[in-house]
């Protein structure tokens, strides 16, 4: 019975599971769990190179997911829990700004290349280009090139449209080109 | 096409993004134009910069603490009712009041004294804070229903010095911004509430209160909170009191631009 | 305008008059023994006095000139005298109880009053169209608990004990008062004249859409809080703002944390459109 339920979970597509969890069954959340955990931590990875705060931010967006379970009333899933991921993002941000002990995130953020400078020269030069843009910026391109997220999703995610989304990519790669090549 | 706008197509072509028609002009383009080629180049070894990041994993700990968190949900799940009982020590604290009142007078006194001449018992002192914390923390609900509303406020700005309150605070100063009968105390404990932004019970009672508090301070005092939380799910309750003909056009203004900041 | 002023004149002897034909009945007294706290509750302009004696008593209300000089007219003066009429028909109500759907009027007075512990409750059991005003003279230590309903508004005059009072659309006044005091209003002004401050608990006044002005001894010690979301706060005291680390911005509602003669007890004054005064005496 239960290999039952839980094989027909798997079939699900991100949005059946999401709307399963809103409607009270918490076991298909393990599935979300294992589908997203990597990718959010990926996601925050780029941003911050700091394990320790990555995975807790990753932990607080899958906390605030079972949570609020019951806000999700369909739609792209994708965006839905990026939009959480984002938010968590801005509430460490910001909270890394107020408190003085914690002003690590913001250096984190500027100096994240420091850690692994020497594993990959083409690696260590695409995050140092990284490393030249605003936090805004460096989440659109994630999103986009990394993450692998399409403009009209991603439009949906930030709150803009996808022209717009599409145009700001387009001039952050042009950007990071130019940074790039010359420290090649 | 000239240059240019090849040059605005090239991610997208990279992409497969465009049409067919459009693909095959940007090909012929890139084979006979050497700036044009550059540029692709260039774009396609950073995007190949972007896909040879390797993907990091996260540490055992993740999956760990997710689970157990999952299993705490489920658990909740079983017990539908929260009980806001009262807790059980209510009698003897208001006995023990006023000892525990003037103990944390001498004390408070104390710490004042030595803390302001020389900062070196730090350590003690912090033990004896953290006594002091307990104190005020059941003398905080021992006040809390004191028949005297300004007590009751007192209670509730207690809990301004408390940097991780007990549950059992936050349920009390939950339930005096929502229930108690004095305006100002419901305001107080709102204020007082809005400290802990973190705490989703808090968060929940603020979302409840919107839809269930008439006083326009206190509206406003749950708006402004919410609002700052940017908490997503006050955005229905908040257009409900829009729509409302009992609600006075400067909380419709404070609703508006909270909207607007949330979305 | 002469006519005005003579009617004027006409109907204060005429209520003069009533008011001493009538006083017998309208007056009620109880002792208040074993009660430290009264609890009021009417829809009516309530005005409190201090008395001299540990006793409560009702009557009606009497104006004083006081009450020109500090009220915009939420009373309606002079016009009322409902106990003229209401002698003509005692014939009728003769050997007849008043009965009201609040309570059992157990005063003759149309109050209902019960003890509780140490609380005196008093509930008027006449609505805000059938009691014209009522006037209450309590011991100056009585705590007092006052709620004026939908329309009622309150005076409190020269008492030392904590005061509680809430009216949503009438304005409250409070003269030669020392706290703690705590009063709410939606659309009210609130005006209070402190004779000192009590240090013992805090002292709260808020207004949603009204005017907040208050006036205290200049050297009141107190830790202030003054919150004004869309009005403009005023005060003649010289404030000392606190250490930055003890400043605090909730959302973006608009606070001033100052401290009086380098600080005491908490004042908290509120509104959310109105102004916020603060005046040295």
């Amino acid at each position: 019975m239960l290999n039952n339920q839980q094989l027909e979970l798997k079939k699900l597509t991100d949005e059946e599971l999401m709307l399963d969890v809103s409607r009270g069954n918490l076991d298909a959340m393990a599935h979300i769990f294992e589908r997203y955990n990597k990718r959010l931590y990926n996601f925050y990875f780029q941003m911050i190179r700091d394990k320790a705060i990555c995975e807790d931010m990753t932990q607080t967006v899958f906390y605030k997911v079972i949570r609020y379970r019951t806000s999700y009333k369909g739609g792209q899933f994708v965006s839905w829990i990026f939009k959480i991921a984002r938010n968590v993002f801005s509430d460490q941000y910001q909270k890394s700004k107020k408190t003085s002990n914690n002003e690590n995130l913001e250096r984190v953020v500027s100096t994240s290349t420091e850690n692994k400078i020497d594993r990959n020269d083409d690696l260590a030069h695409l995050q140092n280009a990284l490393n030249t843009l605003s936090i805004e910026e460096r989440e659109l391109i994630v999103l986009n090139r990394i993450q692998g997220i399409k403009y009209a999703k991603i439009a949906d995610i930030v709150g803009s449209s996808e022209g717009a989304v599409k145009v700001k990519v387009h001039r952050i790669i042009k950007k990071l080109k130019t940074v790039y090549l010359e420290t090649i | 096409m000239d240059c240019k706008h090849i040059e605005h197509q090239i991610v997208d072509y990279i992409d497969r993004q465009l049409s067919a028609e459009d693909m095959l002009i940007i090909e012929q383009h890139i084979a006979s134009c050497r700036h044009c080629k550059a540029v692709y180049d260039d774009t396609k070894a950073l995007f190949s910069a972007f896909e040879n990041v390797p993907e990091a994993s996260p540490s055992d700990d993740l999956r760990t603490g997710f689970y157990n968190l999952l299993e705490e949900e489920k658990q909740l799940l079983n017990v539908k009712v929260v009980s806001l009982s009262k807790p059980d020590k209510t009698v003897p604290w208001k006995q023990a009041f006023q000892v525990a009142a003037s103990i944390v007078l001498l004390l408070g006194g104390y710490f004042l004294g030595s803390y302001n001449s020389e900062q070196t018992a730090h350590q003690e002192i912090s033990e004896l804070q953290q006594e002091t914390m307990k104190l005020r923390e059941g003398m905080m609900l021992a006040m809390i229903e004191n028949q005297s509303p300004s007590k009751r406020i007192q209670a509730v700005n207690f809990t301004e010095s408390f940097a991780k309150p007990d549950i059992k605070i936050l349920e009390a100063l939950i339930e005096r911004m929502q229930y108690d009968g004095n305006m100002n105390v419901r305001l107080a404990a709102a204020e007082a509430l809005s400290e802990f932004p973190k705490s989703t019970l808090v968060k929940e009672a603020f979302i409840e209160a919107l839809s269930t508090q008439k006083d326009p301070s206190l509206q406003i005092a749950i708006i402004q909170f919410l609002v700052k939380i940017q908490e997503k799910r006050a955005i229905a309750p908040m257009q409900q009191l829009l729509e409302h003909e009992d609600t006075p056009d400067f909380v419709k203004a404070q609703v508006n631009s909270g909207i607007s900041e949330i979305i | 305008m002469k006519q005005i002023k003579r009617t004027g004149i006409i109907l204060n002897f005429i209520a003069l008059l009533c008011f001493m034909s009538s006083k017998a009945q309208d007056d009620y007294t109880k002792s208040l023994n074993g009660v430290t706290k009264v609890h009021i509750e009417t829809g009516t302009y309530v005005k409190i006095i201090a008395g001299t004696t540990n006793e409560l008593k009702l009557t009606k209300y009497v104006y004083d000139n006081d009450d020109h000089d500090h009220d915009n007219c939420d009373h309606e003066h002079h016009v009322e005298c409902d106990d003229c009429e209401h002698n003509n028909k005692d014939d009728r109500s003769k050997g007849l109880k008043a009965v009201y759907s609040g309570g059992v009027d157990n005063t003759g007075f149309g109050m209902m009053i019960e003890q509780e512990g140490a609380v005196l409750r008093i509930k008027d059991l006449k609505s805000n169209f059938q009691r014209r005003g009522l006037q209450i003279v309590l011991p100056k230590t009585m705590d007092i608990h006052l709620d004026c309903g939908n329309l009622g508004s309150a005076i409190i005059k020269g008492f030392s004990s904590e005061i509680e009072v809430n009216t949503n659309i009438g304005r409250i006044v409070l003269k030669d008062v020392t706290g703690p005091i705590t009063a709410h209003t939606s659309t009210g002004t609130i005006d209070v004249d402190f004779s000192s401050v009590s240090q013992s608990s805090p002292i709260t006044l808020s207004s949603s859409t009204g005017i907040v002005d208050v006036s205290l001894p200049s050297n009141t010690k107190a830790d202030l809080e003054l919150h004004s979301t869309m009005g403009t706060i005023y005060t003649d005291f010289e404030l000392q703002k606190p250490s930055k680390d003890g400043m605090k911005v909730v959302g973006a509602t608009r606070k001033i944390e100052a401290k009086l003669n380098n600080g005491g007890v908490k004042i908290v004054l509120r509104s959310s459109t109105g102004n916020v005064y603060l005046r040295k005496q």
